[in-house]
């Protein structure tokens, strides 16, 4: 900890301070500064003729917030996390069209997961990596120089590789895109399965009247329990409507973000045991409680199967199963949405 | 601006009796884009107010002369040129003042020195301070994603912001119009509401289905309750006047939950109508009232009984609820 006098400072700005706080390397827990060239620390010295600094090398935000309170609060320290969750994107030239649905899911759940690390501290970051040899390889660049602790693959080609590499190197692997029965028969400790299984969709059709068309992660025309909103910061950054698989990708940000921030970690051990813990419940914009089943990490969540009708020009969306079946007395959302999910036997289901 | 003028114009004609001092309940139809104003001691309606938007957030001013109402473009996906919160003079039957509050405001809270406004902005990160007389932005703050919830200390010293994406509550110093701290909630914060001696703070989780106990000195949660098995979505939160019981409107489950705040701990459940999101309590903490949006009514609520003692039907889609000082 240092003190620094408002004289002392000047009226340099915050950038030449944190860079002199970088110098000294000052031992401290809590502050960092995103936006140095905004602030000014002249700011600071006219409420109060003594700063006391508390800040990370590594990380440089929230200043600002310090500065307004005229001090460090107990509260703020606890609140401050000073994570950074770096978060690698394995992609590939000419995949499917689906790859970069994800692709664009993952970049606006990382905007939206950084802006909230942002209020505690930390930092969500993303690199991407496309495959040139194999996906290993591209994750292992990922691991080496980008020292990610979390795996997204956009195509369904690449989630074995990805989901083998993380179990080896103890990181996380989220899938986005990979349907598979296989991929789930492997119950790996390390994957987490936000896209459905195959099966789970064909139970959605099953469970819905003849005529039905599809089923689908997402719809781009959903309203409730803050549909509208995603599905609007979507179209506003991309001028696309959200599709499943983008809703996978920013979901699986969502998920792997908000567990780092919640177990204050992010190293794997950590991150599982908060993501397989029964207490724990995500919002995914779809109006249930989202969590993982613990034996296979397949992310129980409702569905939506798509009815068009040549007599409406929109086609109708069923959400399954309904939300209403939650209302009635002894029902539980866990056993509902696990209706869809059939048992990996592998798994120890 | 045209809208603007249109909005004045059209609401100044349909206001057209004038008021009786009397203790008043305000509904916000969000469908029927209507207010209901409803007598409180007759539970007779005294008139609905006609508005050319969606009505949602809806406060009474201290002093009860105004009442403040958050309007919405029509169509939620469109970003609307008729986005903003509303002044109605009560007594007088006109919009005084239409407050620009970005697009599609939803919940906001008043200064208890009446001069201050500090609202979300639910499409992006941000909390907007206004002052009301002037009706000029003063600070725009960021806080978390999708901002939802806003409530004021009693002394009026700190403003509570929650938001629904970022699991957080951002705590803004009234004075210097900064945020201070911000901390996490239980999933999808929704409505906050303090205690009257201001030590605690309670916050709705929607699909955490809990209420979040806080205490504001150390702004840590101080215990999470669950209700309703975690699945009857609560929304609304009002605090008795004497701070001893919580009531949460329970969207999905159609139920009050009363909370003990002494032992924080769930004592009763009320059934009222369908979807019931606002909730606002008497001034002598005898009544509770719920918005019940798909059943088109008010609720009453006897808190002695922790009986519905009457239902009133109020407008298209009632979403909150607000009662006079």
């Amino acid at each position: 900890m240092a003190h620094y006098n408002c004289n002392q400072v000047g009226r340099k700005s915050a950038k030449v301070f944190a860079a002199r706080v970088i110098a000294e390397s000052i031992p401290v827990k809590s502050v960092s500064i995103v936006q140095t060239n905004r602030l000014h620390i002249t700011d600071f010295c006219r409420v109060r003729k003594r700063v006391s600094v508390y800040a990370t090398r590594q990380n440089f935000l929230t200043f600002f917030s310090l500065l307004s309170m005229g001090g460090v609060s107990p509260a703020t320290v606890v609140a401050q996390t000073n994570l950074t969750l770096r978060i690698g994107l394995v992609t590939r030239v000419n995949a499917l069209s689906s790859a970069a649905s994800i692709a664009r899911g993952v970049q606006l759940g990382v905007a939206e997961a950084q802006a909230t690390a942002t209020l505690f501290g930390g930092s969500v970051l993303l690199s991407e990596e496309s495959v040139t040899g194999t996906a290993e390889s591209a994750a292992a660049r990922l691991l080496s120089e980008r020292k990610v602790q979390v795996l997204i693959s956009s195509t369904a080609q690449d989630a074995d590789a990805l989901s083998r590499f993380a179990d080896k190197h103890a990181l996380l692997f989220f899938n986005a895109a990979s349907r598979s029965s296989t991929l789930r028969a492997a119950c790996r400790r390390h994957t987490f399965h936000v896209e459905a299984s195959d099966s789970m969709y064909s139970s959605a059709m099953r469970r819905t009247a003849p005529g039905a068309d599809s089923a689908v992660l997402w719809a781009p025309s959903l309203e409730k329990y803050g549909a509208s909103q995603i599905n609007g910061r979507f179209r506003t950054r991309y001028h696309l409507p959200m599709d499943g698989s983008a809703w996978a990708g920013w979901a699986a940000v969502k998920i792997a973000a908000e567990a780092a921030l919640r177990a204050r970690s992010t190293a794997a051990p950590a991150l599982i045991s908060y993501l397989e813990a029964s207490s724990t419940s995500f919002d995914g914009h779809k109006g249930w409680p989202l969590s993982f089943r613990s034996a296979d990490h397949q992310l129980r969540q409702p569905l939506y199967v798509v009815a068009r009708s040549p007599q409406t020009a929109a086609p109708t969306i069923r959400e399954v199963p309904l939300m209403s079946s939650l209302a009635t007395a002894g029902a539980n959302a866990t056993h509902l949405l696990e209706q869809l999910m059939p048992r990996t036997r592998s798994c120890g289901l | 601006m045209s809208k603007r003028v249109a909005l004045f114009a059209t609401a100044a004609c349909v206001l057209a009796t004038s008021a009786r001092a009397q203790s008043l309940i305000a509904v916000s139809n969000e469908l029927g884009h209507t207010v209901t104003l409803i007598d409180a001691g007759t539970l007779k309606i005294v008139r609905t107010i006609g508005l050319p938007q969606r009505p949602r957030g809806i406060a009474f001013a201290p002093g009860g002369k105004l009442l403040f109402v958050a309007l919405s473009d029509p169509d939620i996906r469109r970003l609307g040129g008729g986005d903003a919160i509303a002044a109605i003079d009560v007594q007088r039957n006109t919009i005084t003042a239409l407050y620009p509050a970005g697009s599609d405001p939803e919940r906001f809270a008043i200064t208890p020195d009446g001069k201050r406004m500090y609202s979300a902005n639910e499409d992006g990160n941000s909390a907007t301070v206004t002052d009301i007389a002037s009706r000029k932005e003063i600070a725009s703050l960021i806080v978390g994603i999708e901002p939802e919830g806003v409530g004021i200390t009693p002394d009026g010293r700190w403003c509570y912001v929650t938001a629904e994406t970022s699991n957080s509550v951002s705590v803004i110093d009234v004075r210097a119009n900064k945020v201070v701290a911000n901390f996490l909630v239980d999933v999808r914060p929704r409505a906050v509401a303090f205690s009257p001696d201001g030590k605690r703070a309670y916050v709705t989780a929607e699909i955490g289905g809990s209420l979040s106990v806080i205490d504001t000195r150390t702004r840590t949660i101080v215990k999470t309750i669950p209700l309703e098995n975690r699945q009857g979505k609560p929304v609304g939160v009002a605090v008795s006047p004497d701070g001893k019981w919580i009531y949460v409107a329970n969207g999905n489950a159609g139920v009050v939950s009363v909370i003990d705040a002494t032992r924080n701990a769930v004592v009763g459940r009320i059934p009222v109508g369908r979807r019931p999101w606002g909730i606002a309590v008497s001034r002598d903490g005898r009544t509770i009232y719920t918005a019940d949006g798909l059943s088109d009514t008010m609720s009453v609520i006897d808190a002695a009984t922790r009986r519905v003692t009457a239902k009133v039907k109020v407008g298209r889609q009632p979403w909150g609820v607000a009662v006079s000082p």
